[in-house]
């Protein structure tokens, strides 16, 4: 158990670093585009800048170290998670079973959540409706978690034919997303800025998760698969 | 030991599996102790104060972590200011 912490500590220190890499070259423009625009709007409605608490230094050195403690503690889920359900899954040898809980993962936690409220960047976002936001946002999370938990939980504990039961759980799945989808209402902020801008962001939002999570898969599996002098 | 799958081709040309000794024994079962999973808790408070706090938790230090993570969290795609 010691062993596998230790790695994903060690995985989620690199996933995070690749997205802090990914986010300081290609996120980096979009953010700078989108913080020009959020100038530019407040120059021209006359309203007061508000003084920045850090500067822009600062803040994308803060944003690295942000994405990195994440990494970590996603690091650490992850491998609790591998520990627990691993052994369990068709082919239980490292690797594919990182990357199989790692695809799983990357979809029920980063995905879903995602085209349910996808990322926005600086310039699009009501300060007074951010907790309202939070909220919902953490509701997708939580129910996107629990349906996969309880679709993998389907499909261990039912006795079924082999085919029947790859239809029905598929067929679960999709079931549970369009009721998340239906039930939960949309982003309550109006986005203003430019289409082309907000899905820059949103892509290289979206690209910088998959690198970390790949990078959190492989690596856990890699270095699980070599034998340790510690069984 | 497990069975990794592999692929080959045969003489005929056609693709055929065959098994590979795997390199790397099944992951063992072992039963997660308590503070494994307490691990996963505290990362999950950890991941919500740089990513979510917005102030309900901690109304004035959180202002300063929420700018400070600033890009990160945008990045990360959680919602923001």
């Amino acid at each position: 158990m010691k062993r596998i912490l230790g790695i994903g500590c060690l995985a989620g220190l690199a996933a995070g670093v690749a997205a802090a890499l990914f986010a300081a070259t290609v996120g980096r423009g979009p953010i700078q585009d989108a913080l020009a625009l959020e100038d530019s709007i407040s120059h021209a409605t006359g309203g007061t800048h508000h003084e920045d608490l850090f500067g822009r230094g600062v803040q994308e050195v803060g944003g690295a170290v942000g994405l990195i403690l994440f990494g970590l503690a996603l690091g650490v889920a992850f491998a609790v998670v591998l520990a627990a359900v691993g052994p369990r899954l068709v082919d239980p040898t490292p690797l594919p079973a990182s990357i199989r809980l790692g695809l799983c993962g990357f979809v029920a936690v980063v995905l879903v959540p995602f085209l349910k409220y996808p990322a926005n960047p600086p310039a699009v976002g009501d300060p007074d409706t951010v907790n309202e936001r939070t909220l919902l946002y953490f509701a997708a999370l939580g129910l996107s978690i629990a349906l996969t938990w309880a679709v993998w939980r389907f499909h261990g504990g039912i006795a079924m034919a082999p085919a029947v039961k790859a239809w029905a759980t598929a067929g679960l799945y999709c079931a549970g997303l369009t009721v998340i989808f239906l039930a939960l209402p949309g982003n309550p902020d109006p986005i203003d800025a430019p289409a082309d801008l907000v899905w820059r962001f949103r892509l290289a939002s979206l690209g910088g998760l998959t690198v970390a999570w790949t990078t959190l898969a492989l690596v856990t599996g890699t270095m699980l698969s070599r034998p340790s002098a510690r069984a | 030991m497990g069975l990794v799958r592999g692929w080959r081709l045969c003489e005929t040309g056609c693709m055929e599996a065959h098994a590979l000794p795997a390199s790397a024994p099944a992951l063992p079962h072992v039963d997660v102790p308590v503070w494994a999973w307490a691990l996963v808790v505290l990362a999950a408070v950890v991941s919500y104060f740089v990513m979510l706090e917005n102030g309900v938790v901690l109304s004035q230090v959180s202002e300063t972590l929420h700018e400070f993570f600033h890009d990160g969290r945008h990045f990360a795609g959680v919602p923001c200011h």
